[in-house]
Order: C-alpha cells, then sequence, then structure tokens
C-alpha cells in the first residue's frame, strides 16, 4: 500500500514537470547500501576482519581494520555512485550508516534504486526545510505533533499568544516579523493579512525612535517594541571610551551585526521563540529553506535592554562590547507584564547564587501576574555556573540537535578530514600554508597563529592559498576575513578544544578539530602541500547531547533545588539576526532613508536554547489558557527525556541532572502530561520567607502565609536533597491535569538510598490535588557524594518522571553559612545529629581581610576548562594569575574573592578558579568581578587561586582578598556555644556570637562541630561585613549566549 | 555549682536596693535595667548563668545528666532581629522587644533577690520550633512550680500551640487565682515539647520555648524581710530539683 502511494505521489510529481526539467532538477539524496557500516560491521567481507566493538569497549575508527573496511565501503560506495556516472557526492557514511548523499535527477534515482547493492533512497528533506530543523527536531511539525492539534478550532502554534523577549531589540525587516503572507511565504506587502490585530488584553507601544517608525515596523504580528536604556546611558560619555557605538540605535532596533557589530541577538532569540514559519532564510547566499520559531503564530514584542559601547580593548577585538543593565531589564520585565505579555523569554546571564537579584525579583512577580518566564542558565560551562536559579522560573541548559552541516578537506597527501562548514563554494586543490609560516616580517606570533585581522599576515606568502588558522581570541569569522583580506583562497579553522562551528566565513572554510588540525599543519608545513574544502552537506548526527558550554550545577544558591530545569536545542540555531552595514548605511536606517535587509545566522549558547522553551510555552499556554507558569513548566519537565552521552568526567557529565535537569524537552507530550506539580504565589512566599525573608513585601505575609519548612519541600517536579542524615522525607503534591479520573502509581529509586512513596497510588479525579510524601534513607550511600534516581507516576498512559537526587550528610549537620552585616551579633542555628552524645567543636576568627597587592593582566576570553588547564600548569600567563595558597592541617574555612571594588577599570570582568591538592576545581565566572570560592573544612596542603583577565580594560588590574581561617585563630571575637547532649536523628540548637569587630571591614570565622569520637562532621563559615556590603554574591550584567562566536 | 551562682545572687541582693511600687505589678520584661553580669556570653544563656532584673533573678540551667558549665541553655533575642538571630529556628515573630529564649531543654527558675516570698501573676509565653521540624497543634506543656517558703510545691500548665501557617507567636497567659494567690520563694518553668502522639518529653532538645513580660502581683514590702528567712530552703530544694 504504501509503495503503491508513493509511486503514485511521484507519477504525480513527474507529471508536473517537463522532460528537460527532469534532466536537470537535482536534489539531495542519500543512499543506503547493504553492507553493515564499520561501527557494526562483523567480519562477514573476505578479507576484511571485523571492526564493530567488543561488548564494554568502543569503536575504533582509527584501527586498521576499520580503515581497511572503510576503504572497502567507499569503494563500494563509488562503484554505486558510477553507475549514475559519478553525480556530486555530498556526504559519504560509513560508521554508523553505510551510504552517501548526492544530488540526483529522479532519472537517476530510479536507476540506483534498482542496484541490488542499494538499499534504499531517502530524498534528503532535513537540508530543505529544516534549516531551522529545530522544529521539525522537537517533534512539533510530526503527524499528531502540537502544531497539528487544534484548541477552538485554532492550531496550536501560539494563536493569540504573546511573547515578550527582553533583549537586544529587533530587526523589523525581517520576515520573521511580517504580518501578510503570499504562497506561504511571509511578506510585509502585497498578499493577504495573516494576523488580526494585537490580542486582547494587549497594552503595550510601538516606540518611535532611531530608524524605528511605529508605522512602519511595527504590525499585527511584531505589535510591540520598546527599548529601556536609562541604566545604561546614565554617566556614559557623549563620545570616545564607553560611548555608544556607531552600530547601536538608541531605540527597539537591534544593532548592526557583521564584523564589527554585537547585534542580532536580540532578533535570533524572539525569531527562534515566536517567528513566523515559512521564512526564507539565506546563508552566506546559500538559500537553506525556511524558518520557524517555536511558536509561528505568537504575537512579538521585543523589550531592547543591552546595547553596544565603544571599548577599545575588547578582548574579541571589535573595539566594542555589548552590555544589559539590570537597571533596564527590570524596567523592561516590568513594562512586559504591565502590557500583558504571555511568556517572557530572558537571554541574558544571571546570579548563580541569590534569589534575590533584581531581576530575579521582577520575575517573581511576573510569574505571580501568570506571565511564564524561560531564561538561560549560561555558557560558562562545563564549569558549576548555573544562573538563574530561582524556583519561580525556567531555567534552561543547551545542547545539540541533529543537524550537521559539515565539509571536507582534502589533502594533497589524499588524507580527507570533516569537520563543521557551511561553505557554498568548492574549493579544487589549492596550495596551503600554516598561518605561522605566513606572516609579515616581526608579527607577534600569537596574532599571526590566531590570523587576526590586524594586517599580520602577509598577502605575498597567502594569496590564492588555504591558510591553516588556529580557534581562540577573536571571533571565528575575523580569521577568515583576515585571510580574504591578504588575498587568501581558503582557510581550514584548528579548533581548540571549545567544539566545533558552521559559520558564515569570508572564504571557503572547514572547522576542523584539533588533533585534526594538528594533522593538518604538520602537513602544510610541507613543500608542495595542497587542500581541497569541499561544498557543505547535512550530515546528520545523534542529537541531543549537551553543549560543553552550557552551565552545570549543582544550584549554588540553594543545594536542595535543581537547576536548570531542562534542555533544549541551543548548539548552531539558525534565526534571524541584523545585517552588517556600514556607518553610512547605518545612519541612512537611523534616518529612515534605507530599508536594509534581513540577514541570518548560525549561533549557538543557552541564549539560544531558552526561547526554544520560551515558544514551546506559548504553545503550552495557547492549549491550556487556565494552566500556571509552574504547571506548564511541570509539563515540560516531567515528560522529558534524557539526552546522550557527552562522555564528560565525574559531575559534569551530560546525562546529570546538573547538566540537563530533568531532560530534553518533548513538546508533543508535554501538552498532555498527566499531572503537574502546581505552585504559585503563596509557595513562591514561603520560599522566600524561608531563603529570602528580608525581601518579602509586606513582610507580614510570612505570617499570613507562613515559612517553608525545608526548601526540599518546595513543590518541583524534581526533588533534590543536599543532606541525608540517615532520612528524609520530602513532600510533594501534584494536580491531574487530565481529562478523567486516573489512578497513578508511583515507582521510584536512588542508588544507595531506600525510596519510599506514601501512598504508593494515587487516584485523583480530573483538577483533584493529592499530597505524598517520599521518604529517603541511607542504605549504602556513599557519604557526601550525590545519587541520581529518579520517581514516576505512571496511569498507563502518561508517565509522569522527576529527577530524585540526594546526598547523604556527615552525621552533624549544621548551615553552611552564616552570614552578617553588625559589629556584634548572635546566630541560633539548628543542627541534626546521628549520634546520641555531647558533641565538641572549633572555632577560629573572627578574622580581618587580606588584600593581595595589586595585579595587572591583559584580556583574553577564557574558558573553566582553559582557566583549570593553566591552574594545574601553574605559570602566570599574560592574562592570567597563579596564587599558591598553602592551608594548614587545622583549617576550618578558606575564602578568595575579587570584587569589582578592586579592580583598575569599571566594567572589568575578571573570573577566578581554585585548585585543590586533589585537583578538584572550583570555579567562579560571573560577568564582572564580584567573584568568590570558599571551601569549608578544606584539606591541608597546597591550593592555587587563578585570576584570569576575562576581558576589560587592555591592562586589567586585580587585588584578591583572601581569608584563610584555622582552630589556632580562635579568639573570644567568636563564640560557638553548643547543647549539653544530643540525641540521635534528633535537633539541637548551637547558639553563635560575635562581636567586638571594628565597621568599615569584611571579617570571616568559622567552626567546625565534632562528634562524641571528635571527629569533625561539620562546617559553618561566619561572614561579616561591616563596610556596608552585604556579604553575598552580586548580580550580574551582560548576556549569557556569545553571539561573537568566539 | 548552683550553690556558687546563689552564693554570687546573695550578694548582689545585698548591693540591690529597689522599691517595690505598690499600686503596679513588677514585671521581668527582659529590656530596660537587666543586667547580664553574671552570664559568660551574653547574650547566650549558659548552664548557670542568671539575669538579674530588678528585685528579681532569672537564672537558666541544664537538667540534663552530666550538665556542664558553658552548655547552651538560652539565648536572649532582640525581638526586632528575629529573622537574623533565629537563623534556622522557628521563634515567635510577633515581639519587637528583647526576650528570653530557653533552647535545648534549659530550665529557667525565678525568684527575688532577696529570697522573699511573691505571687506570680502572669507570663508571655511561645514555643520555639526546630527548623524543618513537624510540629503538632499542641506543641508544649509548658509546667509551671511554684515553691512555698515552707516546702509546699504546686504546679499549673500553660499549653504552647504549634506554629499557625508556619509562624509562633507569643500570646499572653494568667495564672488561675488559686495559683497566684500563693506566695512563693521560687518558680521553674519546665517545658515539654509534644509529638503529634501526645507524647511529651524534655530529653530530646526540643523542649525550647520564649518567655517574656513575667508580671508579679504586687505586694506588702514588709514580706519582704520575712523572705529573707526562707531563703536557705530555697536553696535546699533547688539540688533536689537539680537531678530532675
Amino acid at each position: 500500500m504504501n509503495l503503491r502511494l508513493a509511486t503514485l505521489s511521484t507519477l504525480l510529481l513527474m507529471g508536473g514537470l517537463s522532460g528537460a526539467a527532469m534532466a536537470q532538477s537535482r536534489s539531495t539524496y542519500i543512499i543506503q547500501l547493504a553492507a553493515e557500516p564499520a561501527a557494526t560491521y562483523s567480519g562477514n567481507v573476505p578479507g576484511y576482519t571485523a571492526t564493530q566493538p567488543a561488548a564494554g569497549t568502543r569503536f575504533n575508527a582509527r584501527s586498521p581494520a576499520a580503515l581497511a573496511y572503510s576503504s572497502y565501503l567507499d569503494s563500494q560506495q563509488l562503484s554505486v555512485a558510477a553507475l549514475v556516472g559519478n553525480p556530486q557526492i555530498v556526504a559519504s557514511y560509513k560508521t554508523v550508516y553505510n551510504g552517501f548523499a548526492a544530488r540526483l535527477t529522479a532519472a537517476e534515482v530510479q536507476t540506483l534504486r534498482a542496484s541490488p547493492l542499494v538499499v534504499a533512497v531517502h530524498p534528503d528533506e532535513e537540508r530543505k526545510l529544516d534549516t531551522i530543523s529545530t522544529s521539525t527536531f522537537l517533534g512539533l511539525t510530526a503527524p499528531g505533533g502540537v502544531w497539528s492539534q487544534t484548541v477552538g478550532g485554532l492550531a496550536v502554534k501560539g494563536e493569540d499568544i504573546i511573547i515578550g523577549v527582553i533583549d537586544g531589540g529587533v530587526w523589523p525587516e525581517s520576515p520573521s516579523y511580517a504580518d501578510r503572507v503570499s504562497g506561504g511565504v511571509p511578506v510585509f506587502s502585497g498578499g493577504s493579512s495573516a494576523y488580526g490585530p494585537p490580542p486582547a488584553g494587549w497594552f503595550g507601544t510601538c516606540q518611535a525612535a532611531e530608524g524605528f517608525t511605529p508605522a512602519l515596523h511595527c504590525n499585527n504580528k511584531l505589535i510591540g517594541a520598546q527599548f529601556f536604556n536609562a541604566g545604561f546611558t546614565a554617566g556614559r560619555p557623549a563620545s570616545g571610551e564607553g560611548s555608544k557605538h556607531w552600530t547601536e540605535f538608541y531605540s527597539p532596533r537591534d544593532s548592526v551585526g557583521g564584523a564589527t557589530g554585537h547585534g542580532g541577538h536580540g532578533s535570533h532569540t524572539s525569531s527562534t521563540a515566536g517567528g513566523n514559519s515559512g521564512a526564507p532564510v539565506t546563508l552566506s547566499g546559500i538559500n537553506m529553506g525556511a524558518a520557524s520559531g517555536m511558536a509561528p503564530r505568537a504575537r512579538i514584542a521585543a523589550y531592547k535592554v543591552c546595547y553596544t559601547f565603544v571599548n577599545s580593548a575588547a578582548s574579541d577585538g571589535t573595539g566594542s562590547q555589548n552590555t544589559c543593565f539590570t537597571s533596564d531589564s527590570v524596567s523592561a520585565i516590568d513594562k512586559a507584564v504591565a502590557d500583558g505579555v504571555h511568556v517572557i523569554n530572558y537571554s541574558i546571564s544571571g546570579s548563580q547564587t541569590s534569589v534575590n537579584d533584581p531581576v530575579e525579583q521582577a520575575f517573581l512577580r511576573a510569574a505571580n501576574a501568570g506571565v511564564f518566564v524561560a531564561a538561560s542558565a549560561g555558557n560558562s560551562g562545563p564549569g558549576v555556573a548555573v544562573a538563574h536559579v530561582s524556583p519561580w522560573l525556567t531555567t534552561v541548559a543547551a545542547s545539540t540537535h541533529d543537524r550537521s552541516l559539515s565539509g571536507d578537506v582534502t589533502l594533497g597527501n589524499g588524507a580527507k578530514y570533516s569537520g563543521a562548514s557551511i561553505n557554498p563554494t568548492p574549493l579544487p586543490a589549492t596550495p596551503m600554508i600554516r598561518a605561522e609560516d605566513a606572516g609579515v616580517a616581526g608579527a607577534d606570533a600569537t596574532s599571526l597563529r590566531l590570523c587576526f585581522n590586524t594586517g599580520v599576515l602577509d598577502s605575498s606568502k597567502v594569496t590564492g592559498k588555504v591558510v591553516v588558522c588556529d580557534r581562540g581570541s577573536n571571533a571565528r569569522t575575523d580569521k577568515s576575513l583576515a585571510v580574504a583580506n591578504a588575498g587568501g583562497a581558503g582557510m581550514v579553522l584548528a579548533d581548540n578544544g571549545a567544539g566545533l562551528v558552521a559559520d558564515v566565513h569570508s572564504v571557503p572554510t572547514v572547522h576542523v578539530n584539533a588533533a585534526d588540525g594538528a594533522i593538518i599543519k604538520a602537513y602544510a608545513a610541507t613543500a608542495g602541500s595542497t587542500a581541497a574544502i569541499s561544498a557543505f552537506y547535512n550530515s546528520g548526527k545523534p542529537a541531543p547531547v549537551m553543549a560543553g558550554f552550557s552551565s552545570r550545577g549543582p544550584n549554588q544558591g540553594d543545594s536542595n533545588m535543581l537547576k536548570p530545569d531542562l534542555t533544549a536545542p541551543g548548539v548552531d540555531v539558525i534565526a534571524t539576526v541584523t545585517a552588517a552595514l556600514s556607518p553610512s548605511q547605518r545612519d541612512a536606517v537611523a534616518n529612515g532613508t534605507l530599508v536594509p535587509p534581513p540577514d541570518w545566522a548560525s549561533y549557538q549558547g543557552t541564549s539560544m536554547s531558552s526561547p526554544h522553551v520560551a515558544g514551546l510555552a506559548a504553545l503550552m499556554r495557547q492549549a491550556h489558557p487556565t494552566w500556571s507558569s509552574a504547571a506548564i513548566k511541570s509539563a515540560l519537565m516531567t515528560t522529558s527525556v534524557t539526552t546522550l552521552n557527552d562522555g564528560l568526567a565525574g559531575e559534569q557529565n551530560g546525562l546529570l541532572p546538573w547538566s540537563q535537569g530533568a531532560g530534553h524537552v518533548v513538546p508533543n507530550k508535554a501538552i498532555d502530561p498527566g499531572l503537574v506539580y502546581d505552585a504559585g504565589k503563596i509557595d513562591y512566599i514561603r520560599y522566600q520567607c524561608k531563603v529570602n525573608r528580608p525581601a518579602v513585601v509586606p513582610a507580614s505575609d510570612c505570617t499570613t502565609y507562613g515559612t517553608l519548612d525545608e526548601t526540599y519541600n518546595f513543590n518541583l517536579p524534581s526533588i533534590t536533597v543536599g543532606s541525608v542524615s540517615g532520612s528524609v522525607t520530602v513532600t510533594r503534591k501534584v494536580t491531574n491535569v487530565g481529562a478523567s479520573s486516573a489512578v497513578y502509581i508511583a515507582s521510584a529509586s536512588v542508588p544507595g538510598f531506600t525510596t519510599v512513596v506514601t501512598p504508593s497510588n494515587l487516584s485523583l479525579a480530573p483538577g483533584e490535588t493529592r499530597s505524598f510524601t517520599v521518604k529517603l534513607t541511607a542504605a549504602g550511600a556513599v557519604e557526601n557524594q550525590w545519587a541520581y534516581g529518579s520517581l514516576s507516576w505512571t496511569d498507563g498512559v502518561h508517565v509522569v518522571r522527576s529527577p530524585v537526587t540526594a546526598r547523604t550528610g556527615k552525621s552533624i549537620l549544621a548551615p553552611a553559612e552564616i552570614t552578617g552585616t553588625t559589629v556584634s551579633g548572635t546566630r541560633l542555628i539548628t543542627v541534626k545529629t546521628g549520634f546520641s552524645g555531647r558533641m565538641t567543636a572549633n572555632k577560629g576568627g573572627m578574622k580581618a581581610v587580606t588584600m593581595g597587592p595589586t595585579n595587572a593582566l591583559s584580556p583574553s576570553a577564557t574558558s573553566s576548562a582553559t582557566l583549570k588547564a593553566a591552574c594545574v600548569a601553574g605559570l602566570d600567563t599574560a592574562s592570567i594569575k597563579v596564587y599558591s595558597v598553602s592551608i594548614p592541617s587545622d583549617a576550618i574555612v578558606a575564602r578568595f574573592e575579587l570584587r569589582d571594588a578592586d579592580v583598575g577599570t569599571v566594567g572589568d570582568d575578571n573570573d577566578m578558579g581554585l585548585l585543590a591538592p586533589d585537583g578538584k576545581f572550583i570555579y567562579s565566572g560571573n560577568d564582572g568581578s564580584n567573584e568568590a570560592v570558599q571551601v569549608i573544612n578544606p584539606a591541608a596542603g597546597g591550593y592555587r587561586v587563578c585570576v584570569v583577565a576575562y576581558g576589560g580594560a587592555a591592562s586589567m588590574t586585580h587585588r584578591l582578598s583572601s581569608w584563610v581561617v584555622s582552630a589556632s585563630d580562635a579568639s573570644s571575637s567568636l563564640n560557638v556555644l553548643l547543647p549539653g547532649n544530643a540525641v540521635a536523628g534528633g535537633t539541637a540548637t548551637v547558639g553563635v556570637a560575635w562581636s567586638g569587630l571594628a565597621t568599615g571591614g569584611r571579617y570571616m570565622g568559622g567552626f567546625q562541630l565534632k562528634d562524641p569520637a571528635g571527629l569533625v562532621q561539620s562546617g559553618t563559615a561566619v561572614r561579616v561585613n561591616t563596610d556596608g556590603t552585604a556579604p553575598v554574591a552580586s548580580p550580574d550584567n551582560g548576556m549569557s549566549s556569545n553571539p561573537r562566536n568566539k | 555549682m548552683k550553690k556558687l551562682i546563689r552564693t554570687v545572687l546573695a550578694a548582689v541582693a545585698l548591693s540591690a536596693v529597689a522599691a517595690i511600687p505598690a499600686q503596679a505589678g513588677p514585671v521581668i520584661d527582659f529590656d530596660g535595667g537587666l543586667d547580664t553580669s553574671l552570664v559568660w556570653f551574653p547574650p547566650l544563656m549558659t548552664h548557670g548563668d542568671a539575669l538579674v532584673q530588678g528585685d528579681y533573678y532569672v537564672s537558666t540551667v541544664s537538667t540534663k545528666a552530666g550538665a556542664a558549665a558553658g552548655d547552651l541553655v538560652g539565648a536572649l533575642v532582640d525581638g526586632s532581629d528575629v529573622a537574623s538571630t533565629c537563623m534556622s529556628l522557628v521563634c515567635p515573630t510577633n515581639n519587637s522587644t528583647q526576650f528570653l529564649a530557653m533552647l535545648n531543654d534549659g530550665l529557667p527558675f525565678i525568684g527575688r533577690l532577696d529570697g522573699a516570698g511573691f505571687q506570680i501573676k502572669s507570663v508571655d509565653a511561645s514555643f520555639i520550633a526546630a527548623a524543618g521540624a513537624a510540629v503538632p497543634p499542641l506543641a508544649m506543656i509548658l509546667r509551671v512550680y511554684g515553691f512555698t517558703d515552707i516546702g509546699g510545691v504546686f504546679f499549673e500548665d500553660i499549653l504552647l500551640p504549634g506554629p499557625v501557617g508556619g509562624v509562633l507567636g507569643f500570646a499572653s497567659y494568667d495564672f488561675s487565682d488559686a495559683f497566684s494567690g500563693r506566695s512563693y520563694v521560687e518558680v521553674d518553668f519546665y517545658g515539654y515539647s509534644c509529638n503529634a502522639a501526645g507524647s511529651c518529653t524534655r530529653s530530646a532538645d526540643t523542649a525550647q520555648f520564649a518567655l517574656d513580660n513575667i508580671a508579679f502581683v504586687p505586694e506588702p514590702s514588709s514580706l519582704a524581710l520575712f523572705g529573707l528567712a526562707v531563703a536557705g530552703l530555697a536553696l535546699a530544694r533547688r539540688r533536689r530539683n537539680g537531678n530532675a
């Protein structure tokens, strides 16, 4: 039956074409051959031994057997291709798929299908439609997928839902924002109207300003466009260093893109969330098919808060830097909620430790107003640096999707290497040269190796050649521009470990991994070396895999709350951006005399994953208008699936909830989750009364609604308990959002724990809410190590899954930190004990800060992994200062800080890390320079504190603040008084009092509680700032994506 | 140990000259005029410490076997800063003045510096809960013992409720006419924290409560002279009670 239909459709298609068209119309097809690919080849071809890996081992593509078999497959593929006269091959697959992709006519396809060597021929649908294939990858376009469902007769594509995007503005010329349609393509004029007036309840505006005219630029798709720059402009010079950059507009318009600008980010995120479907995409002149946002029928309201200013020392070499002020963000959130948006996307970084950040607090109100907020987890991975730790928003990590735009570089010696590429024009075998060998006299070796676009490449050596450049420091596209400016013909970009990215380059380029890059460079240094670069093709790849840059948990603000919440596509996401313009063109746009073109680009970052979730939330909001933000978040989390193994070691591994949260979103399941873990205003108040009481307004709310007993009892669709002493009972409640009564049965397990769910089954009428408990009892769990399990409720139709993460604690549980701001103070703390008897204590402090000398560094954007490597090496570099610290055996707490107050230039971004003797690395990578690392009960030995000048002034200075508090520092300025005895499994009160401190200081003390055997079982830091600053981490500014694509 | 404290108190008593107002009854409110010179680590209260206000003292002790100097049994808490001080403890929030928090099954007992008898009228009290504890509606029985100068022992129970909406608050409790009508040389406050089954105990460090505004019935000053004579009786009784 299927075969008959396929044949029929082929006939219909052919019937519509002339014979000539048939002969010339070529499309890409994937031809699958009969033989096993190498990864599963069992040795049945005479003369070729098996290449499949033995159980428990990994496939080795470089083994002699695998190479031999691969060359056999190559010859088979070539002989098949010869059947149709050796067409253009776009891809060859040999590892997990045996076949190739080629440009074929329909007649050639029929010829191949007749060959016994061919198993199947598939049209390459990816390449045509899915350019921006994430909607397909997420299943939205599948039969029965969310987009095919209807509510009230309207397809669930975000109809009448307003998405507010707080970002860098909007490029209104992109068809993503058009409100008319012609032939399925969004247009600004002609065709027919595609949208009615703005939905009821919309109170926003479209602001007239530089290059932005409401009558021209807003419409019934882009219904709002506003900008907030009071924070940015405050105290900003009118010209010179620090002033508004020429690429910028003080208007809702996204700033100019290209090699010098930083624009595009705001347009990218808003079009990903809610851009029109059918928007034609052109990348580097290549027609890439059609783009679509996740909620293509949603209306978009842009709120611009990020701006570019002149910074001649910017580490990316552009001479400018983009920033987003918290004050402007809060204004925008405020306005967006007032305007009546349903969903907010916030692809801007945030606090990693506090829910008391102004932006977080603004989002609390937004959530209370029924607005769903998606926020980016941050791009500081794989370090522990997840941002936006508030329970009232959905924090999104980033992972890959299955499109892989690839290209090949074939060397004169016959070796071929594949990498990321969207190069449209094949480059035949061309002489090649290493950048190191292509410099002008006296060129700086580093600038040369990295192919800086500063005239370091000598055109007499480069002209007509393929240049091999290293990744790092300057924008990737800046390197190919440098090659083009020197007359080069192509570029091989050798990676630095950060991962391959397909960019639009100025010359044909393939981005290869570091290992291949080293081989290619070695070859390029030989006489007569040549390289050919293929046109790009979509090789496809297993997905999703967590992105290395996606910031990991655990949540540094609350170890009883999982962050990030979930993951979504954030690697190689193609969406609309701003055009590259000259200054005069920019001015013409600003005064309305030039209509600029739309543009498209591939970005990566959690900035890109967050709007995917914002768009999906818009679909959910349309489908379930009465659901709370928490219910939508719950549905997205409990129906998610795990990502694939990214191979990272330890707690950075992508399979762990620290990386992927509950998992990767599956919208087609989220739309019908069965149960939700709901939460609302009262839950948020009770949480804040527990962790952030001073911020509760009015304070009487804590009396009216009470205080959450333990933060692990916040009703999240994830369960995280940071310290289980013996056992812990976690409470949750679920609501049946299904249409009918159902009986759900629980199953739960966590390795090393007995896990008991009570009751173990729940009978729920539609809309009914029932509570249950999960009791975790340690049963062999390794102390102080996280264990990862799950809880699932199922009624036979739905599976409502939550990650359950728990860690056993020591036999005394005490708060990790006590803070204060007064010269004397008292704290009464509840400690839990796993023994009966008398406990004892060590104490040290209070101790004033030790300030290090002023040290100067040169900025260099450096990942946490690179910083760690440098710290392990232990040598100062131009951008990294290594401090050696000796920790004594009776140490109680050690803390190291950098402060914005101690840097040479306002806005300098220093980061830091602490390397322990056991090799563990603690990273602090906020925007700005407010950084801190702290270790309680540190093991004795040599530590290294490594400070990196990430970005800022040409010469960045800092001073390291340090405290090492040991028992030998005990004094009467800190007293710790203990109960007379303790009861196993019980609690008791410990009194802590400090006194006699001077004003204007930053003090630190600490204490350890010991069991009756005298063993240290807990450690608590006591931090008191009497200088008027609050001893908490500061909020951050700056985008968390990396639109410069360094 | 307690004998030593009492000796010290007696010395204080000799130097303390205070007139008892004839009409308004005296009140221990832990605010103005509170003498903490007999507290080792103020505002934390340890086993054997004593507070003095006006003619009265409040001594805090541990009744645990092996109780030792330095054991934490309470704290003076600034009611206007409860959120900071009671960092991971649920303290009453409706009192902005300083109050006495008794912790870890600690026992407060009160008396006059001159050893004279007195009549107790009322007290403000609240339960104090450990962070994360599940507290039933009846959180504590606060059993108040009065010891008369001739060895009589009387008690009255105050039932302290658990948190309402996660929050605890002081309430004022008037003693019965029968209880407040007697003159005592010492009054002790024994807290027994209760579980959901109604079983109440003071051995798990969970008997924790707050006291404030301990009010006394005005009495003729002539009784004060008589009271001095019975101070020795009280001392003898305290030693017995110390092992309760």
